[in-house]
Formats: C-alpha cells, sequence, structure tokens
C-alpha cells in the first residue's frame, strides 16, 4: 500500500463507470440489491466495457481463474470486486464463486465477459426486483451477434438462459460443458434480451469449439461407459427444458448424420437463411463442430478400445469432488 | 498405484540405473494399443538385418513403447530426444535402449546430428518416427535389397512409402497413397535439409524405392492435436492467400509448365482465387482420388480435409474484410437504443 493513500472520501476508489457500453454513465441503479458476477480468463481485451455495462446494475464481482493477460487489474481499474481462484471446470467455478464471493443483495445476475445488459433489460430487472410476487430465478433471452449482425434466426434465438435469481436459490449442475442452471423455487421469463458478442477472430471461435468439443465428446463418452451423473429421464421431462436436455445427451449422441441434421435444421427448419451470409457460415459451423464431437468422440471410443488411454475413472476421484462440500461429505 | 521410480537422465549413454524388474513395471504400465514385437524374416536373433534404428521423439509417451517393439528385430536401436517432459525417455532406456539428446531446431537438423553423434555400429540407418512402425514384409524388402552385411545395393539411400492410419483404419485413396519420404540409407553417402514443414533428403548418390510401406499412426496422439493444428495451419493459410492476392492472379500457363516444385506453387497460389475451397477439396479428395474407396474412414479423412479449407476459406474472407467494426458499431447503437424494437 502506498504512503500516499489519499483520504478516500475524494471518490479516488470509484471510478467512472462511463464508456461507449454505458454511455449514460449509470452506476447501481439497483441500490445493491441485484449484483453481477462474472467468470473471466484472459479477457483483458473487452473486461473494461463488460464491468461499466454490468456496473449500471449493481456491484461487480470478477470471479477470474488465474488471468495471464491483466485482466484482473483492468477489472479493478474499472470498478469491480476481482477474486482470483483457479479454474474448476465452467459449473464449478461459478458454483464456488455464488458460496464463496461475498455478496450482500438479494439476487445475482451471472454475465459472461462477452455479454451485454441493454437498457431494456437492466429496466426490467429492477421493476422485477420490487415486483412482490417475483419468482426465485429468471431466463434472460441472448442475441448473438456474429459477422457484424444480430442472429435472429437458425434456432439461435431466442436462447434462454437462467441468469438472473434469488442468491442461494439456484445452482449450476455439475456438468463440464453446456451447464445447465437449477433452480428449485419458481422460475419465470425476461422479457428484454442481453448480447453476447462474437467479437473474437475465425481462428479465436475455432479454437475455443475445438476445445467444447473435446470436452462433449468427453461427455458422451462418459455417458456410453455409464458415468453420466445427471438427472434421469423421469426427472428431466418434468420440466420442458429438460426435455431438450434429455433429447441432446441421450438421442442426439445416438443418432446418425448429425451434421447434416445440424445444418437443415439451422439453415431451412430454423431459417437461418433469413441472417444472410453471417446465417450460413454459423450453420456450416456449427455443423463441422457437430462433426468434430462425433470424430473426437469415436476416436476417444476407438483409442479406450486399443488400449491407447483408460476408459473414464468408474468414480470421481477425490481431488475432483465438489468444491466447498463439508470434509465429512468428501471422505 | 504402481511407484515409478525415479531415474537419472543424465549420460548421453545412458545405461538403465534400473534393476530389470522395476524396468519391467515401468514398461508393463506404458501406453500400448497392443504392437507385438516385429522380428527379422524367419524369426532369428535380432542383428539379422545390417540397419541401425533412430527414433527422433518429443513427448512421445503415448507411442514410444509400441513404436520400440516394431524395431524387436534390430540389435542397435537409439532413441534421439529433445527434451521430452513426459516419461518417453525412461520408458526407452527400459526397454533397453539408448537415449541421446540435442535440442531441436529443425527436422533436417536433428537427423543431421543424429547421423554426426550417434555411434551406430550398422552401415545403413533407418529412421523411424515415434508414431511409425516397423512391418515383417518390410523387414523382409529390406533383406533382399540390402544383404546380410549390407553391401548387396548400390544406392544411398531409398525413399520409403507409408500407411496412414486413422482409428485403426488404412486410408489409401484419400490419402493420397504412396507418397514418399527418405528413411533409409547409407551411412556417410546421405545427408538431410530442411525442407516445407519437414526435411529432404541431401544426396549426391543414387536414390532407390522402397515397395512395402511402413506404418504411420498420424492420429495416435488423438485427433484433437490434428483439430488444432489445422486451426493454426488454416491461419497462416490464411495470411498467405493476402499476400498471394495482393500480387494479382498469376497466368494460367503456370499451371502447366516448369518444374514440378513451381507447377505445384501455381496451382497453390491459383486457388486463393477461387471460391469454394472446401467443396473442391471434398470432391478432388473423395471422388477423383476415389476416397470413396476407403469407406467410412474415407469419408471421415475427407470431410476433416475439408473442414480445413472451409476454416481457411473463412480466414481469407475475414482477412479480406473484418467484420469487427460492423459488429462494434452494432453493440453500441443496441446498447444506446436497445435491442429489438
Amino acid at each position: 500500500m502506498s504512503a500516499a493513500t489519499s483520504n478516500g472520501s475524494t471518490g479516488a476508489g470509484t471510478p467512472d463507470p462511463r464508456g461507449p457500453h454505458n454511455p449514460a454513465g449509470i452506476t447501481n441503479a439497483s441500490g445493491g440489491r441485484v449484483e453481477v458476477l462474472i467468470p473471466t480468463l484472459n479477457e483483458a481485451a473487452v473486461i473494461r466495457d463488460t464491468v461499466q455495462n454490468a456496473l449500471a446494475i449493481g456491484p461487480v464481482f470478477v470471479l477470474d481463474s488465474l488471468s495471464t493477460d491483466g485482466t484482473q487489474q483492468i477489472a479493478r481499474e474499472a470498478g469491480a470486486t476481482v477474486v482470483e481462484q483457479k479454474f474448476l471446470g465452467y459449473a464449478r467455478q461459478k458454483n464456488w464463486g455464488l458460496e464463496k464471493l461475498p455478496f450482500k443483495g438479494e439476487w445475482v445476475f451471472i454475465l459472461d465477459a462477452d455479454e451485454r445488459i441493454t437498457p431494456q433489460l437492466r429496466e426490467e430487472v429492477l421493476r422485477t426486483i420490487s415486483s412482490p410476487d417475483a419468482a426465485d430465478g429468471y431466463f434472460v433471452n441472448r442475441v448473438v451477434l456474429f459477422m457484424g449482425r444480430a442472429i435472429r434466426h437458425g434456432g439461435l434465438y431466442p436462447s434462454w438462459n437462467l441468469r438472473f435469481f434469488r442468491r442461494g436459490k439456484c445452482r449450476y449442475e455439475d456438468r463440464s460443458v453446456h451447464e445447465h442452471m437449477v433452480c428449485d423455487g419458481p422460475t419465470n421469463y425476461l422479457r428484454n434480451e442481453m448480447i453476447h458478442i462474437r467479437g473474437e477472430s475465425v481462428h479465436e471461435w475455432i479454437r475455443k469449439h475445438i476445445r467444447y468439443a473435446d470436452l462433449e465428446s468427453d461427455e458422451w463418452v462418459k455417458l456410453r461407459f455409464g458415468q453420466e451423473a445427471g438427472a434421469s429421464a423421469q426427472q428431466l421431462f418434468r420440466h420442458t427444458l429438460r426435455y431438450r436436455q434429455y433429447l441432446r445427451r441421450e438421442i442426439w449422441p445416438r443418432t446418425p448424420l448429425k451434421p447434416v441434421l445440424r445444418f437443415f435444421y439451422m439453415y431451412l427448419l430454423r431459417l437461418g437463411v433469413l441472417d444472410g451470409l453471417a446465417g450460413l457460415h454459423m450453420a456450416n459451423m456449427m455443423s463441422i463442430y457437430e462433426y468434430i464431437i462425433e470424430l473426437l468422440y469415436r476416436d476417444k471410443l476407438s483409442r479406450i478400445a486399443s488400449g491407447a488411454i483408460p476408459p473414464p475413472p468408474a468414480e470421481r476421484p477425490a481431488s475432483e469432488a465438489t468444491p466447498g462440500a463439508s470434509p465429512a461429505k468428501a471422505a | 498405484m504402481i511407484a515409478i521410480p525415479a531415474i537419472s537422465i543424465s549420460g548421453a549413454s545412458g545405461a538403465p540405473a534400473l534393476s530389470p524388474e522395476a524396468a519391467g513395471v515401468l514398461v508393463a504400465s506404458s501406453p500400448t494399443m497392443g504392437q507385438r514385437p516385429v522380428f527379422s524374416p524367419g524369426g532369428s536373433a535380432p542383428g539379422k538385418l545390417p540397419i541401425s534404428v533412430v527414433i527422433l521423439t518429443y513427448n512421445e509417451e503415448l507411442n514410444i513403447r509400441d513404436c520400440i517393439a516394431s524395431c524387436a528385430w534390430s540389435d542397435d536401436v537409439h532413441v534421439l530426444d529433445s527434451g521430452s517432459k513426459d516419461r518417453t525417455c525412461d520408458i526407452a532406456r527400459a526397454m533397453g535402449v539408448t537415449v541421446h539428446h540435442n535440442k531441436f531446431k529443425s527436422f533436417g537438423d536433428q537427423r543431421n546430428w543424429a547421423i554426426d553423434h550417434i555411434p551406430c555400429k550398422h552401415p545403413w540407418h533407418f529412421h523411424l518416427d515415434a508414431d511409425e512402425r516397423f512391418t515383417p514384409e518390410l523387414l523382409d524388402e529390406m533383406l533382399a535389397l540390402l544383404g546380410e552385411d549390407g553391401s548387396k545395393s548400390s544406392f544411398s539411400c531409398y525413399q520409403c512409402p507409408s500407411k496412414m492410419i486413422l482409428m485403426g483404419k488404412w486410408i489409401r485413396w484419400s490419402g493420397g497413397y504412396p507418397s514418399y519420404q527418405v528413411r533409409l540409407f547409407r551411412f556417410g553417402q546421405c545427408r538431410f535439409m530442411d525442407f516445407g514443414h519437414g526435411q529432404r533428403e541431401d544426396t549426391t548418390g543414387k536414390i532407390g524405392v522402397l515397395k512395402v510401406p511402413y506404418m504411420h499412426f498420424n492420429f495416435s496422439k488423438g485427433l484433437l492435436e490434428w483439430f488444432y493444428k489445422h486451426n493454426d495451419y488454416s491461419s497462416r493459410e490464411g495470411d498467405e492467400a493476402i499476400l498471394i492476392r495482393s500480387q494479382g492472379r498469376p497466368p494460367l500457363s503456370q499451371l502447366w509448365s516448369g518444374d514440378h516444385v513451381s507447377k505445384r506453387r501455381a496451382w497453390k497460389n491459383m486457388s486463393y482465387f477461387m471460391h469454394g475451397r472446401a467443396m473442391w477439396r471434398f470432391l478432388y479428395n473423395y471422388t477423383f482420388r476415389l476416397g470413396l474407396l476407403d469407406g467410412v474412414a474415407g469419408f471421415r479423412y475427407c470431410a476433416m480435409i475439408s473442414s480445413y479449407e472451409y476454416w481457411t476459406e473463412l480466414k481469407i474472407k475475414e482477412r479480406a474484410r473484418s467484420w469487427a467494426p460492423a459488429t462494434n458499431a452494432l453493440v453500441e447503437k443496441m446498447l444506446r437504443e436497445g435491442g429489438r424494437r
């Protein structure tokens, strides 16, 4: 700490939130009742915009997985509270954050570094928290911006994600990729959308998707070896969204011609054709992504069969046990 | 859990500091695809062929056990490692192979280092990569060509074909079989020089051609690595395309004139001016090169190659006209005026 620390009341610790993604410079419109959790890893290029945008709703916590590009510093300067934690997996990391970060408000909004809250969504969130019959969790719609265009078709829109909820009411279920939230109380849907900026280079987009495909194919392998710890079909069918999850996890991996079906579904059935060239490329890329999952899955099975790699472990090793679980539980 | 004893990796000669039992345990616990030892024709003891084997490695823990097993026919096998961080060297030593170390600069340089510094006892050397395997048929052919003392052949080196294996299947048609590399050469009559991603031979002697291929498990470390690598390659192709395009379209006559290397170059440059790379590449490999005869494996391989071309195509587009400014403008507009409606 520097000896020249100022008296603190001059506002040295409250940076100006005004920026291109918070043009009016609004701060903490919820009066601290809503807090925003932003999980990050090497997001130096965008994190200032994300934090400034999120500050408009309430205090911002950045949960950083040990970035090496200075994300932490930029986030702090932009006005976020930064906590670092080694990456535990997408779901586990966020659950860890929900448990361990010093939240004070009643509500939490989970925002990714490449997402933005529109002014209308912010207003709706504020209306919601002052409503007496608010639900416990809210699904938020998300529009993807890709190749300079808002993608409104191709099955990518609407895209509902449970992101806004009463603290303590919802958790992510434990899955290494495409994690979902589970909420015990009543849930509802918000009308206004948030923005998902796919601003990365094609190289970066592909790199990310190869990684997702790797994780996804691991899930398929676990499924094949009967390791899927997810809920049973019976439980899943209780809720429409979970019924879709059931299709995706149980039926889809066993379906032939997945890449072709994926393209047909996105581009024609869900009218991706109306999104112009961006829609075509999105459908192509997702079809290739689908094929990479399939190939990695088959490759892993064949390598397990030949003994080159071991099959998935019968039980989770203790080191991977849910973080924050009580010692008695872990033992 | 099996405890793996720590082994010192100091001396280049590296006599195994392991008891035979510990070495056996280490080898038994290392990864394998079930490669059986490959022996000299007639099953006689190692040393019948006048060939020393050199294996270049870097983090080849997954491959090294099977690779060395396929060299069981030779009494002189060397591993030249460039700083592996896994158990490659330990496994090799436990299998009775001499391990040498040299920092990697390039394939050509590394192979020449092996020629200059590794005391091989036979007049012929074979450079096998860790993801490659000998077959009994190949040993037969080499014995017939070289003779038991290696003096039968008048060639300096041999071009060797290989079989590309994807998920246990030979990709014969779509993989462009046979393509050759010089791997078998007479000590003192052949060196290497860097060429493209790899190396080529540097010799003034006569070059022969082997008929029987060795096995090449290109994808032994998993397809994942292939995809990551080809994402990088396609970016480089994208950069290259922008450069070539800025120089204007080359005359069509170049496609049919000049030597093999310059013709290849001309076709490649021309491709940067084409639309639908992915589709053309698929049609070429799958139908013209008869990839369809390779069955499911051929289809998979062609689809992979064609995805790679699609990535290249998209990256060329991205480099020609970035859409980042349009995206930024749209975000700011939506945050000012709201999203839909």
